[in-house]
């Protein structure tokens, strides 16, 4: 089984399965406090998934580009037509991602707060401003992995 | 756990975190030395940088939460926002950073 689990395509799968799932849950948790929703126990099942997503596609992707994108990927990228992608994309993606864990981990402790308290507390401004900041880096990563993994093609061919 | 202080705590090593993340990393791709060394803890620099990420992130949040007695409202508002900029700020430079690191060798 974990054979399966640390070959190439299953652990890029992952990467971005376990991404989507953390970016689907902040976008869900952005819709609870956006409408005010009095559901604690559900901001909380959205956050913890969101942290959970993030954690998860970080230690899988990592495992990934430690053991396989130096040593594979990189250097077909570096002699096709678009080595900026790993200059560029690459080396911004892996370290802006580390912002990421920080930033949901703040966001968990802001879910445990239901809309009266957000509300009261003045945190509900601040809370969905770092939602949009958590998906939308995410996405942005996002699209940072597709440009590579285009480029990687593009250097086979 | 103190809810509000928790919120506190995490926000402000958060941003930290992201100060911490974005020195390190322009740091290394400017000294090979550093990034050598960076690279000799676990094999990988950004292992290693994973690692100093959480421990850094980690540490100052249990001196913030074990070192306030309490949080108030505004302090804990005015840090999220902190945070939103640093986390904006810190995306743009690493980002332009590697740009101008392209072209300009």
């Amino acid at each position: 089984m974990f054979e399966i689990l640390t070959t190439k395509p299953v652990l890029i799968g992952l990467h971005l399965g376990f991404a989507i799932l953390g970016i689907d849950a902040f976008l869900w948790l952005l819709g609870e406090v956006v409408a005010k929703a009095g559901s604690v126990r559900r901001r909380q099942v959205a956050a913890g998934v969101g942290l959970v997503g993030y954690a998860l596609t970080w230690i899988v992707g990592g495992y990934y580009y430690v053991k396989f994108y130096g040593v594979l990927v990189k250097p077909v990228i570096k002699a096709g037509s678009a080595p900026w992608a790993h200059a560029i994309a690459m080396e911004s993606k892996e370290h802006i991602f580390l912002f990421a864990i920080p930033i949901a981990v703040t966001i968990y402790f802001l879910s445990r707060l239901d809309a009266n308290e957000l509300e009261s507390h003045g945190l509900r401004k601040g809370l969905t401003g770092l939602l949009l900041i958590a998906a939308g880096l995410g996405l942005s990563i996002g699209l940072m992995g597709f440009i590579i993994s285009a480029a990687a093609r593009w250097g086979v061919i | 756990m103190d809810k509000l202080k928790s919120i506190y705590s995490s926000a402000y090593s958060a941003v930290i975190t992201i100060l911490t993340v974005t020195a390190i990393t322009v740091a290394a791709e400017l000294s090979a030395e550093f990034k050598n060394w960076l690279a000799g803890f676990s094999g990988h620099h950004w292992v290693t940088k994973s690692y100093i990420s959480l421990i850094v992130f980690a540490l100052f949040f249990v001196f913030f939460f074990s070192s306030k007695k309490s949080v108030s409202d505004d302090e804990t508002r005015k840090l999220l926002a902190v945070l939103q900029v640093f986390a904006v700020l810190g995306f743009i430079v690493v980002l332009a950073f590697y740009i101008y690191e392209f072209f300009s060798h």
